[in-house]
């Protein structure tokens, strides 16, 4: 496509082949994820300047580089999509930033120095001329900034809305985009509604799970590496990480596409997701007939209708009829079910002997079960995501009523 | 920063203080930036920006075109007024003013007494008023108190009131007098200051009338020289007030665009940048009129886009047209996004790739096309050669923009847009593209595959109060049930005010020839000839190509299998009656005589090559080539019929059209036994030997059983079907019943149900006893046993047959259905069968994504992919063929031998089928007469009346066939000023006429002979009507009576011999002075008309008024001569009178042949009803 406006290189071939490959999903999740884990456990050799200023320039020149590209100049210079190229760059500095100082005033404590924000808070400043001065040059030359984006990159008109036609690929606003990745993996009713209820209940609940006064005031990681760590993973590897990839890699029909690919919209993907309960009672159990010559195990996928109880008259045979459903439903569910009741009812008891160890010992029952019930609910996300890539998993509970 | 005291600034403040003087300054040029681009219509190349207001530098220069177009204009209103005597006037003035000035003094004194009056009248008239208001007032206060004091009307408060109101009537009185007084004296003092000044006074005002007009023109022209003006109405922010430059605007109210979710007016900006588009050319005279004075003339037909006007100004744009600008826009028919004012945004669409030559405009630096004869120039630098699409990136970086749904038609394909209020017109004169596309389709038999709703076209009729469905039907007078059948009615339904009921016109034929008897009219060894190359055999064929195609042509033996199937098909499944041989022998040298002189070649060629076929110059303005080959191709061409043919069935075929097929538009010549043999041995004659002589390889049986076998495997698994193979019979065993039997084959259990019906009738008379019962059991024993001998003689048929025609029957259908064949040709067996192709009505609005470009390397364009489809409809399989799509899988349409030209136009029409919805008053909506008019056309098309006659000025095709001048058919319409056919003869004739030509013989000396065309009643009706409503004749029409009077006869008599009406008109059986018979062939062409019949035929009101004064004037060219009626030819008889000779002369005319068939009446009008037609639509009215 485009050839007359791509650039050719063998190099460059190379390079955007390389690109294409790490930008799957399931190698750019994993080195996503893996690379944060190492970055907090390295912590003393990346953050600092050098490697911060590296970061950045590297992450300009890949994208300048990149650029040469048709297909990867057509997405990344959208007008919609300059503010997630900023973000690239705004995330990379704020994140940095902060392990810089968390790093240095870790290597203080060690010298058994106060952080260096207890120094400076002691200081006092003029409001005016000093902070009003500054903040008022500040806004003039965001307005600059934002008159000459305005001048420059204009505001994109597309066709008129058609309810019966909508564009390919229909994307969210750009913060959303993470809520829609989300709805590949789960249920429309969860990715949509439940969860970010749980998120936003989540976020408003953090000051009454965490009770520890140590980081007020000051950058630290040492002092707090499981939260710091749990909340670096939720924001950068499942929200902002989400972003990105909804913004550039997913193409028309919601496929992935690398950031040099051409978005064909008629890109053919052999998907065939199936069930948990498929696994057990289509996979397993014949193995398991065949094994021990027992006949049960070669019933098939138990058969559920959906009956659904609102709409049944109120007499007690058609309630006997719901459950029944129910009864087969949870039959044919039996593995989903065990499974998430090991997620969700055992996990938390084995968590408090081992790895949450001391939170349970310091929190009372209430709040920990709060605090693991959060966690474990956004495990699911890069569970149900590494099912989704390994073993083609759409559900793992799917009822006619409850789907997750 | 840190351990700094308290009062110490944490900033360097002059430091801050240059951030902000360079911030702010900064900020003030990026805002002084936004508002430029906001503003401007330039570009600043340093920074890469450009404004805006693109459209501004047109308006610019439309203004500085317009300032020179007043200029012009008002010294032409100069020049006029100096023509009209402006400086007599002038010199007048001054004269008079000379005058004046002697008597300055008595000027000066009158006219201070004149003042002086006016200020006491004045004073007068300010008290009087003041006193009247006073009047009025007290008046209101005595009616009040009258009001309040009722009971005793002489209260003191009345009394009061009283006496105060009569006090003020003495005052109003008394002044009023006064005021006469001084407005008399004030009357008189003017008078005397007229008396002086008066003349002077009207000579000025003749002057400013005179002027009048440039006045006008100078103060708009003032207004925009004005610099100062325009610079404060055209500054930034103050332009919204009054600027000379703004975006301006048509809200076409009726003409909507479809957002999705409503549809809203289109708002269309164009005029905007094209501000020159109504702006009138000129007329020569008024042109040359100013190039004498040296004035400016402004082409604006010549200028550069955008300011060039409108190309065809009469029929559009301009307010005077019929679509004005200011109620249809510009979108409504060009497309493109009314709202935009960008270039590539509003949608401009270039022409078609092709390269031409263009050149820098050394002014504009635009690129402009240049004259064709630069194209050697094409190297100098200056000149390119390059496409419109290259040079409007050049010139107005233009891109396409994909998101706009509507683009702008290309100009080549602007006529599309006609067709969607437009459908129902069978000739759209002005969009010839659109119309030629529109005769292909019908012709193609496009639309017999794939729907198109544009093309089977109905008009709207909005339901008034108390009408009923058969109401409306009569007077379109159309068929009831075929208004309920398209607009999908039941028997009994009452119709709501104001519903939109569509009352059909046109009624589309197969185009392909019934296939039910194809074994009687050919053989199988030329069908899979035909099959294989329809055109090698006949080059204007529009049986369009299957196989051998791009995705086929690797596969020529299954292409073999398939052909020769689909032929053992038809032939196993024809109905064969006998054709026996001609009664008499024939002779092919007459027969080609008779070919010729009949007419046949109006609608058929034998071996000329149609489409290189030319009107002849002659019949140049009555047809053009393309209506010339439309006519002479109605029918097939013949060269090559006894390749195809047998004498027997060309004999049969001949006699009787419409035995072989009812529904054929092959007329009657009524060929006696000896003509048609004659004719048939002609045709026999006609052979193809490249047809003869090939020789088509032989299916090869295994080929024939793999690909029957693939098609079983579409219903039934593999083994099951590898079973079937051999044993068919139940497949193809419905073929060889009736249709009506088909229906218990298709449906097993039908027969079944029909016998427990029969029981439980039986059953029921057994309780009953009841006779309708019975008699209703015993039809339903009869049909159960006649379906069942069907079915037993169609298995025994079926079975007769080998293994391999078994095989050859079920392939066969099997293809047919897959083909679609039955779309175009009656196919036994596939009567209700669906057409297989998709809808098009809605094709103009499909969007690109949803067409399938297959691998081919080639522009995604609509056009492009429709062009593609056209001219190689199979080649979207290209590489696919074997590796991602089986042979079912396979794209099946075929391909049609189609010019580039036929396909741009079929490219209009299919284009033009859009989704667009129209508001309630489009599509243009007709009257029942209107309506007729169309369905008359439609039905005059179809017949292909113009391959002989001239029918509304076209036709006469059958005068380049080299029939003998004078030995033509003769004209039956001609322009509207011309004879038209209703008002020349009567309907009861006309009528009678079309149903059977032979009884007319008016002309018994013509060779061409008017053909039977089996028309019903209806159809008939519908042609009669047609020349009646398209002639503007009353209908029905008074049936003419003459004035019998034998004085008056006499006169006409002698008018008659004095004239020589019977030297060439026939009378009773002779002209010339001899018998018919007698005439030798080359004084044919001299006969006239037989005026026997005129009494029958003819209409008096249109031989007196219109025939006899002005005979040329009627039909140009012919050998009536147009005799001075009254004093100059016969002063004596009936007074010179010209009107009562002309009288006279058609009564006695109408005596000639009236007096066998009807007893004459006398004068006075006599209304008689018209048997052929009997409703009343009153007087007809067209636009």
């Amino acid at each position: 496509m485009q050839a007359a406006e791509t650039f050719h290189n063998p190099l460059f071939e190379a390079f955007k082949g390389l690109g294409n490959v790490l930008a799957d999903p399931r190698l750019s999740f994993t080195l996503a994820v893996v690379g944060l884990l190492l970055m907090l456990k390295f912590r003393r050799l990346v953050f600092n300047w050098w490697v911060g200023s590296a970061v950045l320039i590297l992450e300009a020149v890949i994208i300048g580089i990149s650029m040469l590209d048709y297909n990867f100049k057509l997405i990344v210079g959208k007008p919609d999509n300059v503010p997630i190229t900023i973000m690239l760059f705004l995330t990379t500095i704020t994140f940095w930033l902060a392990m810089v100082q968390a790093v240095n005033n870790e290597r203080r404590a060690e010298q058994k120095l106060p952080p260096e924000e207890k120094e400076t808070s002691q200081q006092k400043t003029w409001v005016w001329p000093d902070l009003l001065y500054i903040e008022f040059i500040a806004m003039i030359i965001c307005s600059i900034a934002l008159i000459v984006w305005a001048i420059y990159l204009r505001a994109p008109l597309e066709e008129p809305a058609n309810p019966s036609a909508t564009p390919n690929p229909s994307k969210a606003p750009w913060y959303f985009l993470g809520l829609q990745e989300m709805l590949v993996y789960y249920d429309a009713w969860y990715a949509g509604v439940v969860l970010p209820l749980i998120i936003i209940a989540g976020l408003m609940a953090i000051p009454y799970i965490d009770t520890n006064p140590k980081g007020n005031g000051y950058y630290t990681f040492a002092e707090r590496k499981f939260s710091i760590t749990l909340f670096l993973v939720g924001y950068l590897a499942l929200w902002v990480f989400m972003i990105v990839t909804g913004t550039f890699l997913r193409g028309p029909g919601w496929n992935f596409f690398g950031p040099f690919e051409y978005w064909d919209p008629h890109k053919v993907v052999a998907l065939n997701n199936v069930n948990l309960s498929d696994y057990a009672w289509i996979v397993i159990f014949p193995k398991i007939a065949r094994a021990t010559g027992i006949e049960w195990f070669n019933q098939g996928l138990p058969v559920v209708n959906n009956v659904v109880p609102q709409l049944l008259p109120p007499d007690f045979g058609s309630m006997r009829a719901f459950v029944y459903e129910v009864g087969q439903a949870c039959k044919r569910e039996f593995a989903g079910i065990l499974f998430l009741a090991l997620y969700f009812l055992a996990l938390p008891g084995v968590l408090a002997k081992t790895w949450l160890r001391k939170f349970y010992e310091q929190m009372d029952v209430v709040r920990y079960a709060v605090l693991v019930g959060l966690v474990l609910t956004m495990g699911t996300l890069p569970l149900k995501m590494i099912c989704r890539w390994v073993l083609n998993l759409k559900y793992f509970v799917d009822t006619p009523w409850i789907k997750f | 920063m840190r351990n700094q005291p308290e009062t110490q600034h944490v900033y360097n403040i002059p430091r801050l203080n240059w951030w902000f003087l360079i911030s702010s300054a900064v900020f003030v040029l990026c805002f002084a930036l936004m508002i430029w681009v906001d503003y401007s219509g330039g570009s600043i190349p340093l920074l890469g920006l450009k404004g805006d207001r693109k459209w501004k530098p047109y308006q610019r220069e439309f203004y500085e075109l317009e300032k020179k177009r007043l200029a012009a204009d008002a010294q032409a209103a100069e020049i006029r007024a100096q023509e009209q005597g402006l400086d007599k006037l002038r010199a007048d003035e001054k004269q008079l003013n000379e005058q004046l000035a002697a008597r300055r003094d008595d000027l000066a004194q009158a006219q201070q007494e004149a003042a002086r009056q006016k200020v006491r009248a004045d004073r007068i008239t300010r008290e009087f008023t003041m006193e009247k208001a006073t009047r009025d007032e007290v008046r209101s206060f005595l009616e009040a108190a009258l009001a309040r004091n009722r009971e005793n009307p002489d209260s003191d408060e009345v009394r009061e009131w009283r006496f105060k109101v009569e006090t003020q009537n003495e005052k109003v009185a008394k002044l009023e007098l006064e005021k006469q007084l001084h407005d008399a004296k004030h009357a008189e003092a003017q008078a005397a200051v007229a008396a002086l000044v008066g003349a002077r006074e009207e000579v000025e005002r003749s002057i400013k009338r005179l002027l009048a007009g440039k006045t006008i023109i100078t103060k708009r022209l003032d207004q925009l020289s004005s610099p100062l003006v325009q610079a404060v109405v055209n500054a930034p922010v103050a332009e919204f007030a009054s600027g000379t430059y703004r975006v301006e605007q048509i809200v076409a109210e009726k003409h909507h665009v479809n957002v999705n979710f409503t549809t809203v007016p289109r708002v269309d900006r164009c005029i905007t940048c094209h501000k020159g588009i109504e702006s009138k050319d000129l007329t020569p005279e008024e042109k040359s009129w100013r190039e004498k004075h040296q004035l400016e003339v402004i082409e604006w037909s010549d200028l550069a886009q955008p300011l060039r006007s409108h190309p065809q100004l009469d029929l559009f744009v301009s307010e005077t047209s019929p679509h004005p600008m200011s109620k249809f826009g510009c979108t409504s028919c060009h497309w493109g996004w009314d709202r935009e004012t960008d270039f590539s945004r509003a949608g401009h669409t270039p022409d078609a790739v092709v390269k031409r030559p263009y050149r820098v405009n050394e002014k504009t630096k635009l690129w402009e096309p240049a004259a064709d004869d630069a194209t050697a120039e094409a190297a100098t630098g200056k000149t390119a050669l390059m496409t419109q699409r290259d040079a409007w990136k050049e010139n107005y970086d233009w891109y396409h923009e994909h998101y706009n749904l509507q683009p702008m038609r290309e100009q080549q394909y602007v006529q599309a847009s006609c067709l969607k209020c437009h459908s129902q017109e069978t000739h759209l004169r002005g969009a010839e593209k659109l119309d030629h596309g529109r005769r292909l389709i019908e012709q193609l038999g496009c639309w017999s595959c794939h729907k198109m709703k544009q093309i089977e076209s109905y008009s709207v009729h909005v339901v008034g109060a108390g009408e009923s469905l058969e109401e409306i039907c009569r007077s379109y007078d159309v068929n009831p049930d075929d208004v309920r059948r398209l607009n999908g009615l039941s028997q009994n339904v009452s119709l709501n005010i104001g519903r939109e009921l569509q009352i059909p016109i046109r009624t589309l034929r197969n185009p392909g020839p019934s296939l039910y008897k194809v074994a009687t009219k050919t053989d199988k060894e030329w069908t899979r000839k035909w099959l294989a190359d329809p055109v090698a055999f006949r080059p204007n064929t529009y049986m369009p190509k299957f196989w051998g195609l791009d995705n086929n042509k690797g596969t020529p033996e299954r292409n073999t299998v398939e052909m020769n199937a689909i032929t053992e098909f038809l032939f196993t499944v024809s109905q064969t009656p006998a054709t026996p041989p001609p009664p008499v022998k024939g002779d092919a040298g007459k027969g080609q005589a008779l070919v010729m002189e009949l007419g046949c070649l109006g609608c058929h060629v034998v071996d000329e090559n149609l489409l290189d076929l030319k009107a002849p110059k002659d019949l140049a303005q009555y047809m053009d080539d393309w209506e010339y080959r439309r006519a002479r191709s109605q029918g097939p061409q013949l060269a090559g019929t006894g390749s195809k043919t047998t004498v027997n069935w060309l004999y049969a075929w001949l006699k009787d059209p419409h035995a072989y097929h009812p529904k054929t538009k092959m007329p009657s010549l009524r060929l006696s036994d000896q003509e048609a043999a004659d004719v048939a041995e002609y045709l026999v004659g006609q052979r193809h030997a490249k047809t003869d002589a090939e020789k088509l390889p032989a299916p090869d049986a295994n080929v024939l059983r793999a690909v029957t076998l693939e098609y079983l495997q579409v219903t039934l698994p593999r083994k099951q079907a590898e079973e079937k193979l051999n044993d068919l019979d139940s497949f193809i065993e419905m073929y060889f019943a009736d249709p009506e039997t088909m229906k218990y084959f298709t449906d097993p259990a039908r027969l079944a149900r029909e016998e427990a019906r029969l029981k439980a009738l039986q059953q029921e008379y057994e309780e009953t006893f009841d006779d309708a019962v019975q008699a209703k059991a015993d039809a339903l024993t009869t049909a159960i046993k006649r379906v069942k001998d069907q079915i037993v003689a169609a298995q025994k048929r079926a079975a007769t047959l080998d293994a391999t025609q078994k095989q050859n029957v079920f392939l066969g259908s099997k293809l047919i259905q897959h083909y679609g064949c039955y779309a175009c040709h009656e196919i036994h067996g596939f009567e209700t069968a669906k057409p297989i192709g998709a809808e098009l009505t809605e094709w103009g609005s499909k969007t690109i994504n949803k067409l399938d470009f297959g691998l081919l390397e080639m522009e995604h364009d609509r056009i492009a992919w429709l062009k593609q489809k056209l001219r190689a409809p199979r080649s979207y399989d290209n590489d696919r063929v074997g590796i991602t799509r089986s042979p079912q899988e396979l794209l099946k349409m075929p391909k049609f031998s189609l010019t580039e030209e036929q396909i741009d136009q079929i490219v209009t029409v299919v284009t033009g089928m859009t989704d667009e919805k129209l508001t309630a008053d489009e599509p243009r909506k007709l009257t029942p007469a209107e309506h007729t008019i169309e369905r008359g056309r439609w039905a005059v098309k179809e017949l292909n009346c113009v391959g002989c006659h001239q029918i509304e000025g076209k036709g006469w095709a059958i005068r380049g066939t080299g029939i003998p001048p004078g030995m033509e058919p003769p004209m039956i319409s001609g322009t509207p000023t011309q004879l038209r056919q209703g008002q020349r003869t009567q309907p009861d004739w006309l009528f009678h006429f079309l149903k059977a030509p032979q009884t007319g013989q008016v002309r018994p000396w013509l060779k061409a002979r008017m053909p039977t065309f089996g028309l019903s009643d209806a159809e008939a009706n519908l042609l009669v009507k047609y020349f009646a409503y398209e002639g503007r004749a009353q209908f029905p029409y008074v049936t003419p009576q003459y004035n019998s009077d034998p004085v008056h006869l006499a006169a006409g008599h002698q008018l008659f011999d004095q004239l020589k009406c019977a030297l060439c008109h026939i009378v009773e059986g002779k002209a010339l002075g001899k018998p018919l018979a007698e005439i030798p062939a080359e004084d044919l062409p001299r006969l006239a008309p037989n005026l026997s019949l005129a009494a029958k035929r003819l209409q008096r009101d249109w031989l007196i008024n219109r025939w006899l004064p002005e005979p040329l004037a009627q039909v140009p060219g012919t050998r009536m001569p147009q005799f001075e009626y009254g004093a100059t030819i016969a002063p004596h008889v009936l007074g010179g009178d010209g009107k009562k000779q002309r009288e006279a002369l058609v009564d006695y005319m109408l005596s000639l042949g009236a007096a066998a068939d009807r007893p004459p009446v006398n004068a006075g009008p006599q209304h008689t009803s018209n048997p052929a037609v009997t409703e009343q639509p009153g007087e007809v009215k067209l636009k």
